[in-house]
């Protein structure tokens, strides 16, 4: 038949656009590793497009202990993992009430949730920023009394923004699990919230666990609100502090190059250790049963 | 390669529950100890923040070197360091946010615009202490539209042609020589038959070419239509901004020709490899050159004169300092207090101590002995007017994108007419400052 042969020639032809487009996605991570190897001195003596004449480790000694990058890749945790738990758990329970129960105000509520989401964080930036230089704290947490330049500003705000979306998709998938574990559950005299613990929870996991991985990678990527939300240096997570290696005129890129490949490390680790979860991530939601 | 982390050995859930365990507890413990750091108090010392620029490693010697040195006179100086670049982005909503008592930032009218603002806390009683340390035109500086003096100057560098002594010698040229405009250009007509760029350009980042614009816009028509230019006073329909530009324009033909691709540090290399002969730039065109023999053969001359009345009387020097913010008010009499050690030569020396070719504001400063640092004070010596550099002296909304846009347009190939206009209507669609 003819379709066999002109579907094998589609399939080279699309192979070869896809090895070509590879290759441009992989080329500046290429390039930003070759450059990291490399020393300052090393691209001034021969120019940047130029057969590297020493390669050392180098640049990642300076980025990590002299620049001490390895703070900020600590205050990058401290705000994406407690982020993310709060998302999660507060996330799941909306889900758990919007595809369990019957209000009147249920698909209301899930669009709320799920409009949050549509707002740029641009826009609400100068409300937000105004919030939190009034909103008051405990000085043990901040000691200018307010919410403004804290990592709990910032965790909130992630939680805030990224509950909408987590919502959505939990939602979606109870909607796909079967109401009659629910009714049963409900006939065996289960509690609210031994329904919501015992019964959903666990068959939530593996939504929790995929979502949690994309929100990790996003949390853990953000730069907008950790530079518009904290104003102290050695508060700010890794993405910000990246910065830190750029100097007032003058750059050393090949040591930039470096912090920038440190800083995506925990994310290909994320990938990588769970990239079941990440791809099925990408599609969760995407079908209703 | 993601298999090496699935089949061999570390698995992925020992990995994930690693990471979950140890950030966990990274964030209870950090959480906690976020407030509690600041209150460590050393007996009696007298508390204040600074929220300081000085990112780079060089910079940042500098800070901790004065810090200490404010410790042993009492002080407990809380430093807030933040990159160069993210600090200023971010100083309006930094300053309205809680800023640090003291923060670093730069003389004239960027100072006067946060001052205006009501951003920053007078301190004219400190200055009638310190007075002395200071030539007039330091306090005039530092002094707001509304007459009070809002900040402490603390060093400064000039801008100038940037050369190296050995390129101008094997090409035959003498940089003495080299005092008009047609001077100038037949030094780079000499410069180019050798096979040498003669000017090294490079505006990438949008602001590196406003010191090149300030030289011609003040030698072409005088200090005071450039203030009142970059204030706003003057407009940039006028005339005379067409005489700049048509003299920069003869500076073309010497350029290298990429230099909207170039940083100001790349073209900087151009001169350092010897490829390019000159380079208008800030002093800071010494810290690419990482080998003592280079930095030896490094010198400056002034910007040739353009319209011999206004001669080589004005230089470009930016000066940088400290202003207190108006959350100081809080802590007003250490802060204070901190502002007068700073603007004495106990600061000054702490710095030189690690910075030997810093020039100073202070007056009380001994002369540098470092020969390049030296023909700098007297290239300002010389001179009679003091700018700030265009982005110190214009509104920060005009000369962060829009300026920097038109002179990249400019360099591109623009039509020096319409990029006037256009800049004029920016200029009028700007909200009052």
């Amino acid at each position: 038949m003819v379709t066999g042969k002109s579907s094998k020639v589609g399939n080279s032809i699309a192979i070869s656009i896809l090895f070509v487009f590879s290759l441009v996605w992989m080329f500046p991570i290429f390039w930003t590793l070759l450059q990291s190897l490399r020393p300052y001195g090393d691209v001034l003596k021969y120019g940047s497009v130029s057969w590297p004449h020493t390669l050392n480790l180098h640049n990642y000694w300076t980025a990590l202990v002299q620049s001490q990058m390895w703070k900020y890749f600590i205050n990058s945790f401290e705000v994406a993992v407690p982020a993310v738990l709060i998302t999660l758990f507060l996330a799941s329970m909306v889900a758990f009430v919007v595809s369990r129960y019957s209000f009147k105000f249920n698909v209301g509520l899930l669009m709320l949730f799920t409009a949050g989401n549509l707002l740029p964080p641009q826009l609400v930036f100068i409300p937000i920023f105004r919030l939190y230089i009034h909103t008051w704290v405990p000085n043990f947490i901040n000691s200018d009394g307010v919410l403004y330049n804290t990592q709990l500003g910032l965790i909130l705000i992630h939680v805030a923004l990224q509950m909408g979306f987590a919502t959505f998709v939990l939602s979606n998938y109870l909607k796909t699990i079967p109401k009659e574990i629910s009714e049963s559950a409900l006939v065996d005299g289960a509690s609210v919230w031994k329904h919501y613990y015992v019964v959903i929870l666990p068959l939530l996991r593996p939504a929790l666990a995929s979502l949690g991985v994309l929100m990790t990678t996003w949390i853990y990527n953000d730069f907008f609100w950790s530079v518009a939300l904290l104003s102290s240096g050695d508060k700010r997570p890794i993405t910000a502090a990246l910065s830190n290696l750029q100097g007032e005129f003058f750059t050393d890129y090949n040591l930039l190059a470096a912090g920038a490949t440190l800083a995506f490390i925990p994310t290909l680790i994320v990938f990588f250790t769970l990239r079941k979860q990440f791809v099925s991530g990408l599609t969760l939601g995407s079908t209703k049963g | 390669m993601s298999d090496m982390f699935t089949e061999e050995g570390v698995s992925r859930r020992s990995v994930l529950k690693g990471t979950v365990a140890g950030a966990g507890a990274l964030a209870a413990g950090g959480l906690v100890s976020a407030g509690t750091a600041s209150s460590a108090d050393a007996a009696g010392a007298k508390k204040v923040s600074v929220g300081s620029n000085q990112s780079d490693p060089a910079a940042r010697k500098n800070d901790l070197a004065w810090v200490a040195a404010a410790k042993t006179a009492g002080f407990d100086v809380k430093l807030n360091t933040v990159d160069h670049n993210t600090f200023q982005n971010q100083i309006n909503s930094y300053l309205q946010g809680t800023p640090d008592d003291i923060f670093t930032w730069f003389a004239g009218y960027r100072m006067q615009f946060f001052a205006k603002k009501g951003l920053a806390t007078s301190i004219s009683d400190v200055w009638k202490k310190i007075a002395p340390n200071f030539s007039a035109g330091y306090k005039n500086a530092s002094t707001g539209l509304d007459g009070k003096q809002y900040f402490i100057p603390t060093t400064w560098y000039p801008w100038a042609i940037m050369y190296r002594k050995s390129v101008f010698k094997t090409a035959g040229v003498d940089p003495a020589t080299i005092v008009t405009w047609a001077d100038f250009i037949n030094a780079c007509k000499t410069f180019q038959s050798k096979g040498i760029t003669p000017v090294a350009l490079g505006d990438k980042g949008g602001w590196e070419a406003m010191g090149t614009f300030d030289f011609i816009n003040f030698r072409t028509n005088g200090f005071k239509f450039h203030m009142d230019l970059t204030a706003g006073r003057a407009k940039w329909t006028d005339p005379r901004v067409q005489k700049t530009f048509a003299n920069w324009a003869t500076m073309f033909p010497y350029q290298n020709n990429n230099v909207l691709d170039l940083a100001w540090d790349g073209a900087a290399q151009l001169v350092l490899q010897k490829k390019a002969a000159m380079q208008v730039m800030g002093a800071f065109h010494a810290s690419i050159y990482t080998d003592p023999a280079d930095l030896a053969d490094l010198a400056l001359f002034a910007f040739p004169e353009i319209t011999p009345a206004y001669g080589r009387e004005a230089v470009e020097a930016p000066i940088d300092g400290y202003m207190l913010s108006k959350h100081a008010s809080k802590n007003l009499a250490n802060a204070k207090s901190l502002a007068e050690f700073i603007s004495s030569d106990k600061y000054g020396k702490a710095v030189l101590a690690v910075a030997p070719t810093a020039l100073f504001a202070n007056n009380k400063m001994p002369k540098p002995s470092d020969p390049f640092a030296l023909s700098q004070v007297n290239l300002v010596n010389g001179c009679k007017y003091i700018a700030q550099f265009f982005d110190r002296d214009s509104r920060p909304d005009f000369a962060g994108t829009i300026f920097q846009s038109a002179l990249q347009k400019f360099l591109g190939g623009g039509d020096p007419k319409a990029i006037a206009t256009d800049l004029q209507q920016q200029w009028d669609a700007l909200p009052p400052a």
